[in-house]
Formats: C-alpha cells, structure tokens, sequence
C-alpha cells in the first residue's frame, strides 16, 4: 500500500512536508490488514524512528480520543481505523495550525 | 541546538500516576494538609487500565444493602470477603492488607459511586454486591475528584523516569513533559508511585501506559518487588476482526450470560468437554472463573473461536436485545461498547462466522513491596493501586478498581503524615546533574544507538514464549537469558537526549528499559517456583506445593546492576494456611470453592 505522510517539526523546519512509503503490510504482519495506529508503529519502527504520533497513553479502544488523525481528510481515531493492502492514504494531523511534531498537535 | 528546558517544582508529596490510585492517593495526601504535585504519564481519567475495564466494582453485602439495593446479598460480609481474598491468593495475600480491603470496600466504593451519580454517571447493580458502569464514567469521576481540590498541582502527559534518592530516602522525582519535551524536577519530602501495573506481551487488552514505570523506578530506587509471576489472564479477549482486536467483548459477553457459544479450538473440538463438569458448572457465579477458563485454555492448541451455530437464532436475538438493554443502561449508547461499535460482530454471527478469541493479561497481581501503611524499603516512597503488590498474591480474587481506591487513601495519608514530620532530603548538586543529564544530554554517540524499537519487539517475543499463561522449565529459561542479553545491550548502549516536541524514541526507550526489568523479574520469579499456584501455572510441575513454596518472591536490584530474588513469608495471623500438596490447580478449587 501507498501512504503519503504528513511531516513536520515546526521547531527545526519552516513548512511540512510528505513523506512517502510503499508498503507490504504483509511482510510485517503476516495479514494484509492493519490498524491505522499499527502502521504509525511499522513506519516509526521499520522506516524512521523519529516519526511522531500519540503512543504513549492510548487506550487502543477507542475510549481515550488521543490517537486522533485525519485519514484521507476525514478525522478518524486511528486505533479504530482498518487500512489495507491496496489502499493509497494520506494521514495527517486533525488540526495543522497546532502541531507539536508530526501527528501529534496541541490540544489532544 | 534544539536543548530542552526545565521546570522546577517543590511539594510535601510527588504521586505518580493519573488514575484511580493517584487521585485517592493525592486527595488523602491533601486532606491531611500537605502540599501535593501530582503527575501523570496520560491525561488524569483518560489513561491508564481504568478506563478500559469492565468497569466492575463491589462491596459487601450490607453496605450494599444500606446504599437501598433491596438484592443485596448480606451474607457477603466483610469477614466472608477476606476468607475469598486469602484463599484465592493461594495464600501469599498478606492478610493484614486483605483485612484493610474488606473493612473499607463498602465505604470507599459508596463514596466513589455517590461522587459518580453527582455528576450523572450510570451505575447497575449487579447481585450480590457489585455494580457495573463504564471505564470512560471511572474516568470522568476520578478527573472530576481531582479537580474538586485545588491543594493539588497536577500536570499531565508528564512520563517520569527517576525517584531521586538521598541515602535511601526519597526525595523527589525527575521526568518529562513528552509534548513540549521540558524537563521536570520535582522535589518532595514523600513520592508515591501509583502508576499501574506491566504488560510485556505482544497480544494485549491493555493501555499502551501499562509499562511497568513505576516498578521499575522503584525497584532503581532500592524499594523490592514482590509477586512478580503472577500475570492475570482474561479468557474472551477478540484478536479478529482487527478493528476490535484486544477488545474484552466477548468476555463480557460470556459472563453476561448472554446466548452461550461453543468455544471451540482450531480443529472444531469443544474446549469445553475437556473442563471438569463440577468445575465449570460452578464457574460462571464464582470469583474463580478466569482461573478456571485460563487453566483450560491455555491447555488448548493455537487460537479459539466463539462459536454461536449451536444457538437457536431467536435465543441470539433475544440476547442482543438483552445486551443493547445492558448497554444502554450502563453508557446511555445502544451498540457501543467502550469505544466501538459491535454491529458487525453480530453480523458475522448471522453470516455463520466466528469470533476468533484468545486470553491477554489484565492485571498485575506483582508489584511493589509495601508495607502495611504502603510504605517501600525507602524511606517516604510508598506505592499504591496495580504498582504495589501484596493484596492478591497468586490470583486477584476482587476487583481492582476497589483496591485503588483503598490503597491510595492509605498511601496518601500515610505519605502526607510522613512528609509533615520531615525534612527535606536534598540530592547532591553533582549527582543531581548527572542524573539530569542522563535525560537531557544522553550517553555515548547518537550514531552508535541501538534499535529500540527492535529491542522492544523482542521483549514481547520473549514474554509471549517464556511468560505466558502455562510455563515450563526449558521455556522460561531461555526467555530469561533472552531477557538479560537485551538488559546487558541496554547497559553498554548509547542513547541520546531527550529532543524538544514529542520524542518517539525517547518514549520507546524508556518503555524498553522498564519493561525489561519487569519482565526479567517476572521470569526469574516464575523460574524458581517449581510448582503451579494460582496464575502461575506450569506444565511441568502441575502440583500446589505448599511445603515449598508457600512464600511471595521477592526481586531487588544489586550494586553491579544484577536482579537477585529472595523469599518473604505472607502474613498468616489470622487464617492458618494449608500444609501438604494438591495435585493441581484445579483441585485446590473445588477445595475452596
Ligand atoms: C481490560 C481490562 C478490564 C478490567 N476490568 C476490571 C473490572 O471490571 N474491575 C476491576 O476492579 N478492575 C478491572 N481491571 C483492572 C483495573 O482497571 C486496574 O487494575 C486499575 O485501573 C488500576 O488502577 P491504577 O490507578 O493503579 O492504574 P491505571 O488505571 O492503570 O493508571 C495508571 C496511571 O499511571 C500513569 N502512569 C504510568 N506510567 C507513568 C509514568 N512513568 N509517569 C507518570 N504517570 C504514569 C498512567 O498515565 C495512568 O494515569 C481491568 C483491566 C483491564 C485491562
Ligand atoms: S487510542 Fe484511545 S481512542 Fe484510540
């Protein structure tokens, strides 16, 4: 699948930017199906360590609201959130004008 | 360079956590005068295991009688509620703290639900004493408890790696604000640590905050952990379909008695026939069940499956109405559990699909050594709630969000009384710096650091193939050394300091290195006790061993960075404990059932 990235340390760099990665869900998983929050952790594990998202206190259940993004424009809570192989998706922050680093922004 | 600044802060008492625990703890602290900072990993009743639970919480029989449940069961009293905790610890409770549990259920849990209807939460009886509401209402009432005082500082998405010591007293903490990066040093003259238990598996129904910091940083401190193979597993956990995946629904749905499915193993066999008939019919009413079903589910092969073919299609139906009715009561939602939306679970029992099911553990009956006033080994720490241990030994045989509430107003008071009689302990300036700079700058070459997130899924491998439900010898050795090989790399490995704006690495490291230690305490426990006790179950000694191993393990951290275990015997002043050997698990059951 094709994931298009939002990127952005608003510390170190002027404007965001997006990353891209081509990916084998299944190479990981052994499935073809992951959670939107799963593939954050593949990408920060297998692609780039520095990539942020909100993991430090998700409830995985949908209950705590802080693993919240937008997919493809729609804001969506990502531990909830089936993507699979096949899909191109964009995932961003929910509000872009607040962001700490990446997809994690002020007020989640 | 992007460096990180800091922010100082000076308290009588520092607690750790943002959940049932610390907020009980916080406001005793607070009652008795002292001035409290209290500071949490997530955000206070949005984190942590509470508002994920089931959300059961009880008291006895008369209490819950004289709160006007007419259902109530008064023969469930304070006395019959101790009997069950001591006897389904296999006896490592100690019964001081088990006494402490059944004196103050039922006032502890009438406050708790009074302040909860105050501001609208749901609560449903249950007979014979109990109540179920949701973990997101647990959530809301513990936040709404905390922000009813303003003796109390806290600050949130605060992850604090160190409890500064002075000569084997405690003297505050060291932590970081994850989202600004900031560096927090927070003085005081007791800490508390109250911030939930450890879950090393790669399968969980667990808040991704369940890392075992607190123990960890204890156990650094020079404070003992106890029980540390003791994992409770929760049989009914969904591993498919993927967006319920960790879900604890089909539990609920199991012991709701809700239209009841054939569990049935890879090859179609009921798991069932295998149980023994006096015992699983017994079950489903006792304080057994999870013991009962983990003990035959983690005999069965591979993964299991909810079956509902067997069931009568208006019974089904019946039952999904029955349950939206529960539902509604306990959230106000229909369809919704926690989070999601369980629509499509009962479709695919239209389309003649299963469930696939497995277990997941849910609580840490390990924890930190504490005594009877929830004091540590260190002067002026103390811990409370899933982090300390000692008031369910072998196999939680009461409800943990009870427990918090308890143990949190014994820490808070206790700490408080402590700080105000003392003075404070001051860190030496250098070491204090270095510390800080552990944090801030790191160690050795930012290029040389290792994969932690690499070292993180390999700590889950190791916990899933020498930690799980049914151990053996072989096994758990070999996830020891497993264990111990990362700790050494973890050691030698170089780290950098903590970067300004949210820094996943920094997050995975500390995950890595607490649970690490966790995990190799929990093995090495689970390796010297040779027998089966409680959820420590192991196919290679299936007896209850009394004569040998009626203690709690104790771990404890040596000078050259080594973990050492030692032995302590529970306190058994009240109910003698049995002598002799039962030949397994499920004998000593139905011997205290
Ligand atoms: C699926 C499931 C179902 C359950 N069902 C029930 C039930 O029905 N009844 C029952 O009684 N119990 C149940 N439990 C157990 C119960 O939820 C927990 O034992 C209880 O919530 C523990 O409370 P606590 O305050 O000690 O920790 P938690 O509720 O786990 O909270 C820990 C807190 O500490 C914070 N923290 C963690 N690390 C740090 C750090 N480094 N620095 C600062 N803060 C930190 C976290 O952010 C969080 O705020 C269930 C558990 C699970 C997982
Ligand atoms: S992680 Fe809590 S809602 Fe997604």
């Amino acid at each position: 699948m094709k994931v298009y990235l939002f990127r952005w340390n608003p510390r170190t760099e002027e404007k965001p930017r997006y990353d891209t990665y081509d990916m084998d869900l299944n190479s990981y998983l052994g499935r073809r199906e992951a959670t939107l929050l799963e593939l954050l952790g593949l990408i920060a594990r297998y692609y780039d360590h520095s990539l942020s998202f909100l993991n430090h206190s998700n409830c995985n259940r949908g209950v705590c609201k802080r693993c919240m993004v937008r997919l493809n424009g729609k804001v969506v809570l990502a531990c909830n959130e089936v993507v699979s192989e096949g899909m191109e998706i964009r995932v961003e922050p929910v509000n872009a004008t607040r962001v700490v680093r990446d997809l994690v922004t002020e007020g989640l | 360079m992007d460096t990180c600044e800091r922010y100082d802060l000076e308290g009588d008492v520092v607690v750790i956590g943002g959940s049932g625990a610390a907020v009980s703890a916080a406001l005793a602290a607070a009652e008795v005068g002292a001035k409290v900072i209290l500071l949490s990993k997530g955000k206070v009743g949005r984190s942590g295991n509470a508002i994920i639970s089931t959300a059961n919480i009880s008291m006895d029989g008369e209490s819950a009688y004289r709160m006007g449940e007419k259902r109530a069961d008064r023969r469930i009293t304070p006395k019959k509620i101790f009997e069950g905790i001591v006897t389904n610890s296999f006896f490592l409770s100690e019964q001081y703290h088990a006494a402490a549990f059944a004196e103050n259920c039922g006032r502890a849990v009438k406050d708790f639900i009074e302040t909860g209807r105050r501001i609208g939460e749901r609560f449903i009886f249950i007979p014979p004493s109990g109540w179920i509401t949701s973990g997101r209402a647990i959530g809301r009432i513990n936040r709404y408890r905390l922000r009813s005082t303003e003796s109390v500082t806290f600050l949130e998405d605060v992850m604090v790696t160190d409890i500064l010591t002075v000569r084997n007293r405690a003297a505050g903490v060291l932590g970081v604000e994850l989202k600004s990066g900031r560096l927090i040093l927070a003085k005081a003259r007791a800490v508390i640590v109250a911030s939930g238990g450890f879950q090393p598996f790669s399968f969980k129904c667990t808040s991704s905050d369940t890392t075992g910091d607190g123990l960890a940083m204890a156990l650094r401190a020079g404070a003992g952990l106890s029980d540390m193979e003791f994992q409770l597993f929760l049989p009914g956990v969904l591993v498919q379909p993927l967006n319920h995946r960790g879900s604890i629904f089909p539990f609920l749905w199991y012991v709701g008695g809700f239209a009841t499915p054939d569990i049935l193993d890879e090859k179609g066999r009921r798991i069932i026939d295998s149980y023994e008939r006096s015992i699983l019919e017994k079950s489903l009413a006792s304080k057994w069940f999870k013991l009962i079903h983990a003990y035959y589910w983690a005999r069965a092969q591979g993964p299991l499956y909810f079956d509902f073919g067997s069931v009568k299609r208006m019974k089904y139906l019946v039952s999904v109405v029955r349950e939206n009715i529960l539902l509604k009561l306990m959230t106000g939602e229909r369809w919704r559990y926690q989070g999601e939306d369980f629509r499509d679970l009962h479709e695919m029992v239209k389309r003649g699909e299963r469930w696939k099911v497995s277990m997941s553990s849910e609580y840490s009956m390990g924890g930190i050594l504490v005594e009877r006033n929830m004091e540590t080994s260190v002067e002026g720490l103390f811990a409370c709630g899933e982090a300390a241990s000692g008031f369910f030994g072998a196999f939680r045989g009461e409800r943990a969000l009870t427990e918090v509430l308890i143990e949190g107003e014994i820490a808070g008071r206790e700490a408080a009384r402590f700080a105000m009689g003392s003075s404070f302990a001051e860190p030496g300036r250098e070491w204090l710096a270095e510390r800080i700079n552990m944090i801030a700058v790191g160690k050795g070459k930012e290029a040389q650091m290792p994969d932690y997130f690499e070292m993180s899924a390999e700590l889950e491998r190791l916990a899933d193939y020498g930690f799980g439900a049914l151990r053996r010898e072989e096994t758990m050795r070999e996830a020891l050394d497993g264990v111990r090989k990362v700790r050494e790399a973890l050691d030698m490995a170089a780290y950098r300091g903590v970067k300004p704006g949210y820094d996943t690495l920094f997050i995975e490291r500390v995950r890595v290195e607490n649970l690490a230690i966790c995990l190799e305490a929990g093995l090495l426990s689970a390796l010297k006790r040779r027998e089966s006790r409680g959820m420590h179950m192991r196919s290679d000694y299936e007896e209850v061993d009394n004569e040998n191993f009626l203690y709690r393990s104790v771990v404890s951290l040596r000078e050259d960075g080594r973990i050492e275990l030692s032995r302590k015997k529970p306190d058994c002043s009240v109910i003698e404990p049995p002598s002799g050997r039962e030949a397994g698990i499920i004998d000593y059951i139905r011997r205290y059932p």
